[in-house]
């Protein structure tokens, strides 16, 4: 049991890295440079584990990245990895959509709280639009999920994994939630035109601006795992999840990479730009898919 | 001679230990009517809100300097709600209403920064809620003949369809009023930041569940919830009746959200959260079903919590400080540290996260509106919900977080020890109730039995029971507690050496230094730029207050054509007077 959380945690980590190098590396190439290597990212934060920090704020701004790595690593154990069911059957018996919703939240907002406390205007600047965008990012995202917990009268991620394997994939069955859904996980990962919260150019880095050393490196961490996690999320629930490994990872790096795609050629939204389209079409087209299931499904 | 008053405040809560058995009381004033008191398990729930909170913010107030009067009021307040609560019949509610009504009045006056428009607003609203309740209690007497709930309950369904509907309105309506349901919200925001500190707690946590008691009453248990699903028909798996009612509650929680995160006062910020998170337990009351109930019953008690802990700890922080603004506080973490970890679990209370209380409330909620299929409102619901992420941090980083906004702030020292007990009481059974959702399973079943309903079954007391899939309290909280652990040994064991804290003004501030004039603090304009957006900006631009304006000069003017006709012309008068009398004696000969 342990073993096997130590073992989830170390894939996660190295999948999540892996797949970050890869944003790096295919940026670079469609903007016509080389990139760094793929582990560039890797290396940067076990470098950071080892250095000391340079400054501090107190306890508050110490238990801050803790707080976001606990949340990305209950996210991470809360969603099953594989559709047979077996594999920490424990800990995803007892996931519920709607727990996760907020556990995903949590993390940032314990984040948050280290970056006030840090005394950087535009760290709050960052965490003050990062919650102003959420209000328009989970709006198409809780439709698709309510949507599909109606379709299956169950919020368990197991069950409606499960669903799939008989009646198809929800991706093909629910286009419009499918499609709603992807919009608001661009913005979950943080890629254009939604990556508003650390807006290099407007915000410093937003919320990650104060922090330097182990602490620094652990947000690096826990944003691959969180990462991870969000793109099996997504494949549990729209793509029928995998029966193993290669097509577990076959099926996130479609996501990524479709995701990275979309980043690359748009620019950033403004804040009130962002919430205003996210609370119009992705939303009129999650609707579309909700007001199907209810009445004619 | 105060603290005498003072330890009388505190004995209420002796009077529940006495009563816990029966309460069947009445006084036979004529052959019609009977003042009744009967203890039913709705009204004993409600009792014991109402008087712990009283209790713990007695405790908090025993080191403010308060008059003698003071004490006796909220005695009377404190009977009031109990009066309401254990009514056995209208007219006996009717007395705790207004005896509730004009304690409070007297005792909202006694704070300095009340004026004159506040009151008058807050005894207008609280005047129509009774003039709605006593039309409404007259016309169910005309009908069912008799003032005792019971009786009433059971001719009811004799009474003809239009009378029910009126009858529905008008009882609604008064009890929305209590509650601050948006549009009838006028007096809520005013009277919640210009009361005394505390007694905004009261006003807050127990006084506004007196209206929920009220819906629970006319719904549940005069009017039956399976007889209101019949008297409107179904839409989805719910009534019309409870999509209105839920419409309406949604909707005051997502607007509600919205004007609490652009308001700079914090009481402001508290007093629009509370009538969002009452949105939240109007919707549930609506739905009518077992989970629908439940929710509101759970969600009831954990709103009292959070709201006596948020206010309570605010008006500390306001005692000690003499600010009560965001853009004038900030940077208190390290100066009141007890206070800020009272207000971070009171926000993450307030904002529902998975390990405490405040999610199995939501939870709850969430499942009566999947079982009702009322979808698209639950959504609104979820917004509003992550809406609130945004006031809630705004409460925490405004006050303790970033830099101190005004002069004398570095030298705070921690709050007095009697604001800080209520507060602890109020987190251990924040977090108890987040670790074991199923115990306050037990104490709603008794009411779903009479409200004919079937008992939610328990597993375990660590579980919260839903058909869609359980919500394990006890094992969310375990986990995070383990992993949070386990993750702290990580980083401590991490070989670095931790720096020493450095000045407040040492932070990255494109490449300049900033120093005591830069505004480094977000306080006031965080949340602003929510009014760019252009829907919620739609919203925020539209006010009641120009409602009540607008009504207040139109009945102004028409009042003075009336006073025009009387005091204009002497002919005038004579000739309205004379086709007056000529119209009665038309209508008396026919």
């Amino acid at each position: 049991m342990i073993l096997q959380f130590i073992l989830l945690i170390m894939l996660a980590y190295a999948v999540g890295f892996i797949y970050y190098g890869l944003y790096r590396n295919i940026t670079a190439r469609i903007q016509g440079r080389y990139g760094p290597t793929i582990y560039q990212t890797f290396y940067d934060s076990i470098k950071l584990f080892s250095k000391k920090e340079s400054v501090s704020y107190g306890w508050m701004f110490y238990l801050g990245p803790i707080i976001m790595a606990t949340g990305a690593v209950l996210t991470l154990i809360m969603i099953p990895l594989f559709s047979d069911g077996e594999y920490l059957k424990s800990v995803t018996s007892n996931t519920n959509l709607f727990v996760l919703l907020y556990i995903m939240v949590l993390g940032p907002l314990g984040n948050a709280l280290a970056v006030g406390t840090g005394g950087n205007p535009f760290g709050v600047m960052g965490v003050t639009r990062g919650l102003t965008r959420l209000m328009g990012l989970e709006l198409p995202f809780y439709i698709a999920i309510i949507a599909l917990i109606l379709a299956n009268g169950s919020s368990s991620i197991s069950d409606i994994m499960q669903a799939q394997a008989t009646d198809g994939w929800n991706a093909i069955n629910h286009p419009f939630l499918f499609i709603a859904a992807m919009i608001s996980m661009v913005g979950f990962m943080g890629a254009s035109p939604f990556d508003i919260p650390g807006a290099p150019q407007e915000v410093y880095s937003g919320p990650a601006t104060e922090f330097s050393g182990k602490f620094l490196a652990l947000l690096m961490s826990q944003n691959s795992i969180f990462s991870f996690a969000k793109l099996v999320l997504i494949v549990d629930l729209f793509l029928g999840g995998a029966d193993n490994l290669v097509m577990l990872v076959l099926k996130t790096l479609a996501i990524f990479i479709s995701i990275i795609f979309i980043g690359v050629v748009y620019g950033r939204y403004k804040v009130d730009q962002a919430v205003d389209f996210l609370m119009k079409i992705p939303t009129l087209i999650g609707l579309i898919g909700l007001v199907r299931i209810i009445w004619f499904g | 001679m105060n603290s005498v008053f003072l330890l009388i405040n505190l004995f209420p809560i002796l009077f529940l230990y006495q009563y816990s058995g029966h309460i069947d009381m009445s006084l036979v004033l004529t052959n019609e009517f009977t003042l009744t008191l009967r203890q039913t398990p709705l009204g004993t729930f409600f009792a014991y809100l109402s008087l712990i909170s009283i209790f713990l913010v007695t405790i908090a107030q025993s080191t403010k300097k308060l008059k003698c009067s003071y004490f006796l009021l909220q005695i009377l307040l404190s009977f009031a709600m109990f009066v309401i609560v254990f009514a056995g019949d209208f007219i006996t509610l009717f007395i705790g209403w207004e005896i509730m009504t004009w304690s409070s009045y007297f005792l909202i006056s006694k704070s300095n920064n009340t004026n004159a428009k506040t009151m008058q607003k807050y005894i207008l609203f609280s005047l129509a809620s009774a003039f709605f309740l006593i039309a409404g209690m007259v016309i169910a007497y005309a009908y069912a003949g008799s003032f005792d709930f019971e009786k009433i309950s059971t001719s009811f369904h004799t009474i003809p369809f239009d009378i029910q509907v009126t009858l529905l309105v008008l009882f609604t309506l008064s009890f929305f009023i209590k509650t601050g349901v948006i549009g009838l919200h006028y007096w809520v925001v005013d009277t919640y930041s210009k009361a005394p500190d505390l007694f905004s707690a009261i006003l807050s946590a127990v006084m506004s569940k007196m209206g929920i008691y009220g819906l629970f009453l006319i719904y549940g248990e005069i009017i039956g919830y399976h007889q209101l699903k019949t008297m409107f028909g179904t839409i989805l798996n719910g009534s019309h009746f409870g999509y209105a009612l839920a419409f309406i509650g949604v909707l005051t929680s997502i607007i509600a959200t919205f004007k609490a995160i652009t308001q700079d006062e914090i009481k402001r910020l508290l007093a629009y959260s509370s009538i969002a998170q009452l949105g939240y337990i109007v919707a549930a009351i609506g739905l009518g079903t077992v989970y629908g109930v439940s929710g509101a019953l759970y969600y009831t008690l954990l709103h009292t919590i959070i709201k006596l802990l948020l206010f309570i700890n605010v008006a500390a922080i306001i005692a000690q400080t003499g600010k009560s603004r965001f853009s004038e506080l900030g940077g208190l973490i390290y100066r009141t540290p007890v206070s800020f970890v009272m207000l971070l679990v009171g926000i993450i209370g307030l904002a529902g996260f998975p390990p405490l209380g405040g999610f199995a409330s939501k939870f709850m909620v969430y499942n009566a509106f999947i079982d009702t299929k009322f979808a698209i409102l639950l959504i609104g619901m979820l917004f509003s919900g992550a809406a609130s992420f945004l006031y809630c941090y705004k409460l925490v980083y405004g006050i303790y977080l970033g830099h101190p906004n005004s002069e004398g702030l570095e030298n705070q020292k921690e709050v007095p020890i009697s604001y800080l007990i209520p507060q602890v009481i109020l987190v251990l059974l924040l977090v108890a109730i987040g670790a074991f959702p199923g115990v306050f399973i037990s104490v709603i079943n008794p009411i779903l039995k009479e409200f004919l309903m079937t008992p939610l079954h328990v597993e375990s007391i660590g579980i919260m029971p839903s058909f869609i899939g359980d919500f394990n309290g006890l094992f969310i909280m375990s986990a995070f507690a383990t992993i949070f652990v386990l993750i702290l040994i990580l980083v401590v064991t991490l070989k670095s050496k931790m720096v020493k804290n450095v000045d407040r003004f040492d932070i990255s501030y494109c490449g300049e230094t900033p120093n005591e004039k830069t505004p480094l603090h977000y306080g006031y304009g965080m949340g602003t730029e929510i009014h760019r957006i252009a829907v919620v900006g739609a919203v925020l631009k539209r006010s009641s207050s120009h409602f009540y304006e607008f009504l207040a000069t139109q009945t102004k003017r028409t009042s003075e054509l009336f006073s025009r006709m009387y005091y204009g012309n002497i002919h005038n008068t004579a000739i309205i007077i004379l086709l007056f009398f000529s119209a009665l004696f038309f209508i008396g000969v026919k």
